[in-house]
Order: structure tokens, then C-alpha cells, then sequence
């Protein structure tokens, strides 16, 4: 019987059906004992818009022409996928194309080696294929660890995934946590937002000596990381969600407004409802970072500890750097040449307004231009 | 992975000229204006006047193949408009027919009446603002919609959008009257309005167990022989009179589009067809697909696939009431209550006999079923 229906099915799908559905590719990555590898099966009616197979335009797509476009479809493949972990960015290595068919026709299939820096303990998929030519496209993604199967849709919207290796809590903490320490080093307007808010406390070590300084300092920086802690939650949970775009402009504005504050101060004592309210917003930052979690119970627990411990052990780190160098400074009364140290914040902290008020607009004007 | 249970080995053909996939050729001419307009709008990025065409066309290609992809391609062009709150009313009134399209219904009403109240004279908001409203059950808008489109132009397409609503809404037979005689008068300089008016015609006629249905629904298809609703309706015409042979023969060749598989399918079935189960599997594998993608473009097909050729009537229950959620016309009355019986889901049946009564809805097949349910 079935092989009589396999017969049939033959019969019916020599002529490929091209059935008319929306657009889909299929994203599996297998990670094993033995390293990464990925297979990525892309709709040919997808690859013909975006990098023309078709060659000679008679409306048949051979294998043929899917072999003498092989380099512009790897090419432009390969440029709109990002896999992440291990500590930077892993390196996508085609090794073989093939073709299969699915419900709607001919698909190329792509298999690919993943090399990344080190051994990852999770991975980051960051995906923007055809985007830009149909918003209604969609990856489809499946991560299988070591047998344990994570799936997920991407989209505009929700182009990022985040999947821990390792099953057990301990490894799921670890390796959030230093997903957590990656962002945050990799994380330029996280990292300028903390300088500016930090500024004050630190540029006061000298009048107010260093335990009152260091208690501000620990303040704010307790504060942003209840906040961002609480958004980072809501969003993994998907209890909110918040397009990056407008999390993004957000967050240049956040700095802008702090960086303004450093200038000419206008929000008083207020510091810590900012360090409060603006950790809300850098956590859907974070979040858009992390991707919805495909974990629950205890795993979930542990992963979103460890992002959030991850992230707040740099920023100690980084803040009691800046610390010491400060009371250094302070302490033996280095002289900086043709420069009095009081004009040191509001100069550093107009630059960096500068560049973040630039940010802000061309984010929100983004906002406004793109999808 | 469930969405392919097809050939799911990838492989290495053998055979250069092996054809993996059809698409358009190159010189289809909807294909190459396209290919014309969005070269140019490359040039002069984000002009709207050129994305609006270009846009229109590709939407033009989504609607008529009924293909997905057009209509996010559509999409696509219009991307420097899509989030915005108020775009100009020639890009917005696009925007809700690609949401249309989508079948984000809500989103689609919000622009057209946006729309309107700007320019209460835009005929084709109008126009998209009844079908819309029709299709979701609020025949009050569509009526107001059809009423203010008669008085702006007062042409067959308002004739046509006038009598949809009446036929649903306890006036079929003066609806009737009046659109065997506007389509009879109209030129026949727009097939595509044409075929729209004489299949309403039929289907009005069809549910009032009128015969003349069968020659309503012809003259529509020899108008715009590949239109997809006509092919639709007709087919299940033809299928509820126990023709299948002739489903098969006005469908050959057209199971790309799920729709019209789904007919053949249930044709094959009728025939005793080997081809029936085949056909099902080819359902199963695009429902499977599109559900993996989160989409529900397909609920109230899926509900008779499941009913029909999977015979689970729970299933097709389930979908044909989240298909009512969305939209309320005959067509999904009929499935909601067919499923509701076969599941012996008494207040489910209850819904639709409410509904029925309360729109004044005349349709012979409805009132059968409606006989059948338990009181």
C-alpha cells in the first residue's frame, strides 16, 4: 500500500507541484560530539527573486542553473544569517548544495559547516533573510543539542534565537552568564550609558571620598540591574514584547538625556529614578539580544540569573576599574596638562551626547522609514 | 519535520536539466513590469507613486494566482509605509487590500474608514471597505459602505456590492432582480467586474436552490475563466450536486493552489478517483506548512479537509470555530454547523441557527442542515 502511494506520488510530482504558500525557509542546526553543522533549505522561487537562477527566463528552474548560480546563492545565503558563540561570531563554511522538494516545490538545500571561536556554550541565530523583499517570509529554525530539540519562527520582528548547550542547570546558568558578560562587552550604548551615568559619582571621589562615592556609584548601578533584570524576564517570557527598533531609539535616548544631565544638571537627585527607569529600557535591549527562551522551569530560572548575573559582574568590574583608576588620580593629584580636571565630565559627557543624540534621531528616524 | 512528509531525503539530481521548480517566465508581461517599475523605483527610492504601482501589480499577481508571495512582496514595496499611523490615502486604501489579502480583517477595516472619513468619496475604499465588512459579518457597515458607493457612482460594481448584502441579509430575491439586471445592461468592457457580479449572482441563486446558478456561475468563468473564487464556488457547486467528473475537468492542472486541490481532492474522493489519497497527503503536507509558520490563511478549508477526507469531525470542529471567530459568511455558517453535527456539539449548532435567524439569511442548504440539528 505504500509503496503503491509512493508510486502515485511519484507519478503526480514528476512535474514539481508549486503549491502557493508564503514563503519559508528551513534553518536545522545539529550540534554533536563531533562540531556544528547546519542545513538551510531555501524556496528556488525565493532565490530566483533575490539573485535570478532562472537564466534563461523560460520559467523552468534546472539543476543546472541551480549549479552555475551555486557562489551567488551561497553568497547571498551566508550574508543573511549570523550564528554566534564561543565568544564572537562562528564562521558559516559551505559543503555541499543539494535539492529536495517540500509542500510548496523546489528547494535548494544548503549544508554547511559552523566554526566558531571557541566552543560555544550557547548559541545565537541572528536571522534577516529576504527580509527586506517580503516582510511575510519566515525561518524556520530548529537547534538540535546533542538530541534535545529547540524550534523556533523568525521573523522582522523576532529575528533572534538563543539556545544554551548543555542540559544541566549548571551549564545552562554558565553559559547564560557569559552570554550575559559577551553582550554587555559587545554592547557599546549599554556601556556608555553606565560611563555617563557613573560620571558624577566617580568625578565626586575626591570631595566626598571614596566610601560615599562607591555607595552611589553601587546604588545606581543596583538599580539599572533590578530594572533591566525585570524587562529582560518579561520579554524572554514574551509576557512583552517591544520591537528593536524602537528599544534601540529608546536607548540612545536614555543616553542622551544622561549624558545632558552631566552638563547641566537638571534632574537633581533623581538619578536613581533615571538609573531605574532607563535599566527598564536597556533590558529590552538585552532581551532583543537573547531572543525568546526556549526553556522553562528551572532551566529558565537559571538562564535568566545568569544573563542578568553575567551582565552585572562586568559592570562591577568595569565601575571598580574605573574606580581605582579615579582615586588614583584623585589621590596623587596627577595634573592633565592645559585641562582642569572639573571640565573633564561635562566635556566627555557633551561627546557623548553628541553621538548618542545622532543615534537617537537616526533611530527614530528609522523608525518612521523602515518596516 | 511534519510539514515534509514529501521526497523528504535532499538529494543530488542527476540530470542537469533535471526542472526543480516552475516559476513565471521572464516574459510574462505582468512579470516584466514588475521587473520594469521596480528597477526604476530602485532609482528613485522610496517615491510612493512608484511603489504604489509597483505594489498594485504585485498584489494584482497575489490576488489572481492566489499566491502568498506576491502579496508579501506587495507588502515589501510598501515597507516605508506599513507602521505608519497615517500614510496618504492612495498608499492606505493598498495597504488595507494587502491586509485584506492577509486576512487581518480588523487592520483593514481600520484604514478603509480612516480612509473615508478623510475622503468620503473614495470609491474603491468603499468598494473594499463592504467586502471586508461582508466577509467579517458586520452587514451593517457593508450595507452603509454599498449605500454611499451607489450614491457616488452608481455602476454595476454598486449594484453588485448592494445586492451581496442583501441576498445575506433577508432580501435575496430583490437582490436577485436587480443584479440579473445590471449585469444583463453592462458592457462587457470589465471581465473582472463582470465575472464578480455573475458569481454573486450565482451564488445567490445557488443558496435559493435556483438552477439557473449552474449557467450564472458559467458565464461568469467565460468572463475571467481563471478566477479563483468563480473556480472555487463552482466547484463546490458542482461538488454539492454530486458532479466530481466535473469538478475534475474545470480544475485539471490547477492544484498548485490549495483551494482548488482541496476541491479536487474531494472530486477524486466522490469518483473513487486513485488519486484521492495522494491529493490528501499534498493538504495535509501545505496545511502542516503554513501552520508551522503560525499562519491561518486556511482555517475554514482545513476544517472541511478535516471533516470531509480526514474524517475527524472534533478537529474540524475546532478550526471552523476559530475560522467563525474571524470571518461570517454563508460559506463559513455552513462548515460551523456541518462540523457541530458530526460532532454532536448541540450549542455550536445553536450559534449558527442564531445567526441564520437573526440575519434573515434564505439558503436551502443551511435550512436543511438546520433541520437535522437538535432543537
Amino acid at each position: 500500500m505504500k509503496s503503491l502511494l509512493g508510486l502515485l506520488l511519484a507519478l503526480i510530482f514528476a512535474v514539481p507541484a508549486s503549491a502557493h504558500l508564503s514563503s519559508d525557509s528551513y534553518l536545522r542546526i545539529d550540534a554533536t560530539d563531533q562540531g556544528i553543522t547546519g542545513q538551510w533549505d531555501i524556496a528556488l522561487r525565493d532565490l530566483d527573486v533575490a539573485v535570478g537562477i532562472d537564466a534563461n527566463g523560460d520559467g523552468d528552474i534546472t539543476w543546472g542553473e541551480v549549479k552555475a548560480k551555486q557562489r551567488e546563492i551561497e553568497a547571498y545565503a551566508f550574508t543573511h544569517l549570523t550564528v554566534s558563540g564561543g565568544g564572537g561570531d562562528c564562521a558559516l563554511n559551505p559543503t555541499a548544495t543539494l535539492a529536495d522538494q517540500h509542500a510548496d516545490g523546489g528547494y535548494a538545500v544548503l549544508r554547511f559547516d559552523i566554526h566558531c571561536p571557541a566552543k560555544p556554550s550557547a548559541l545565537i541565530v541572528r536571522y534577516r533573510l529576504l527580509f527586506d523583499l517580503d516582510p511575510t517570509h519566515r525561518g524556520l529554525l530548529t537547534v538540535n543539542d546533542h538530541g534535545v530539540t529547540h524550534t523556533a519562527i523568525l521573523g522582522p520582528e523576532r529575528p533572534g534565537y538563543s539556545v544554551a548547550f548543555g542540559a544541566s542547570q549548571t551549564a545552562g546558568f554558565l553559559s547564560f552568564l557569559r552570554l550575559g558578560v559577551e553582550h554587555i562587552v559587545g554592547g557599546r550604548d549599554h556601556l556608555l550609558f553606565l560611563a555617563v551615568l557613573l560620571m558624577p559619582a566617580l568625578g565626586g571621589v575626591r570631595r566626598r571620598g571614596i566610601w560615599r562615592s562607591l555607595l552611589e556609584a553601587g546604588a545606581l548601578l543596583s538599580l539599572f540591574t533590578a530594572a533591566h533584570a525585570v524587562t529582560v524576564t518579561l520579554a524572554a517570557l514574551r509576557i512583552i514584547e517591544v520591537p528593536a527598533r524602537i528599544s534601540e531609539a529608546a536607548i540612545a535616548f536614555s543616553i542622551a538625556v544622561t549624558a545632558a544631565d552631566n552638563i547641566r544638571p537638571f534632574l537633581g537627585n533623581r538619578r536613581g529614578v533615571i538609573a531605574f527607569g532607563f535599566g527598564l529600557i536597556h533590558g529590552l535591549g538585552f532581551a532583543s539580544a537573547l531572543g525568546p527562551l526556549a526553556l522553562r522551569g528551572w532551566p529558565l530560572v537559571a538562564a535568566l540569573v545568569g544573563f542578568n548575573t553575567g551582565i552585572e559582574l562586568v559592570q562591577l568590574t568595569l565601575a571598580l576599574i574605573a574606580f581605582a583608576i579615579m582615586f588614583v588620580v584623585a589621590g596623587h593629584g596627577v595634573r592633565m596638562p592645559r585641562l582642569r580636571a572639573s571640565a573633564l565630565l561635562p566635556l566627555t559627557s557633551l561627546v557623548i551626547f553628541g553621538f548618542s543624540a545622532y543615534w537617537f534621531v537616526d533611530r527614530s528616524f528609522l523608525l518612521v522609514t523602515l518596516p | 519535520m511534519a510539514a515534509r512528509p514529501i521526497l523528504a531525503a535532499p538529494f543530488i539530481p542527476t540530470d542537469d536539466n533535471q526542472v526543480l521548480q516552475r516559476v513565471l517566465p521572464s516574459a510574462d508581461p505582468r512579470l516584466q513590469a514588475i521587473r520594469e517599475k521596480a528597477a526604476t523605483l530602485a532609482q528613485h527610492p522610496g517615491d510612493p507613486d512608484l511603489s504604489l504601482d509597483l505594489a498594485a501589480r504585485q498584489l494584482g499577481i497575489g490576488v489572481a494566482e492566489a499566491d502568498p508571495r506576491f502579496v508579501g512582496y506587495a507588502q515589501g514595496t510598501l515597507a516605508p509605509w506599513w507602521r505608519e499611523p497615517e500614510p496618504p490615502v492612495p498608499l492606505r486604501v493598498l495597504r488595507a487590500r494587502i491586509l485584506q489579502a492577509q486576512h487581518d480583517f480588523p487592520a483593514a477595516k481600520r484604514d478603509l474608514q480612516a480612509v473615508l472619513a478623510a475622503d468620503p468619496n473614495h470609491v474603491d475604499a468603499h468598494l473594499v471597505l463592504a467586502g471586508v465588512s461582508e466577509t467579517t459579518g458586520d452587514l451593517a457597515t457593508a450595507r452603509t459602505a454599498c449605500d454611499d458607493l451607489a450614491r457616488i457612482r452608481p455602476t454595476l460594481a454598486a449594484t453588485a456590492c448592494a445586492a451581496s448584502v442583501d441576498s445575506v441579509s433577508g432580501h435575496a430575491e430583490r437582490a436577485s432582480d436587480a443584479l440579473e439586471l445590471a449585469t444583463a445592461r453592462a458592457s462587457a468592457r470589465d471581465p473582472s467586474l463582470q465575472c464578480w457580479a455573475l458569481t454573486i449572482l450565482a451564488e445567490i441563486a445557488e443558496r435559493r436552490g435556483d438552477p439557473a446558478a449552474d449557467g450564472h456561475f458559467r458565464d461568469a468563468l467565460a468572463a475571467s475563466p481563471a478566477d479563483v473564487y468563480t473556480l472555487t464556488a463552482y466547484a463546490d457547486y458542482l461538488l454539492d450536486r454530486r458532479r466530481p467528473a466535473d469538478v475534475t475537468k474545470l480544475l485539471a492542472g490547477k492544484n498548485r493552489i490549495d483551494a482548488l486541490l482541496l476541491r479536487l481532492a474531494l472530486a477524486a474522493r466522490d469518483s473513487g478517483a486513485p488519486e484521492a489519497g495522494p491529493y490528501a497527503e499534498e493538504l495535509a503536507a501545505r496545511y502542516a506548512a503554513a501552520r508551522a509558520r503560525g499562519e491561518q490563511l486556511h482555517l475554514r478549508d482545513e476544517s472541511r479537509f478535516e471533516l470531509e477526507l480526514r474524517h475527524e469531525p472534533q478537529r474540524a470542529l475546532e478550526l471552523a470555530r476559530q475560522n467563525w471567530a474571524m470571518q461570517r459568511t454563508p460559506l463559513d455558517a455552513r462548515i460551523y454547523l456541518e462540523a457541530a453535527l458530526a460532532a454532536n456539539d448541540a450549542a455550536s449548532a445553536r450559534i449558527v441557527a442564531d445567526w441564520a435567524t437573526g440575519t434573515g439569511l434564505e439558503d436551502h442548504t443551511l435550512r436543511d442542515l438546520l433541520a437535522k440539528a437538535p432543537a
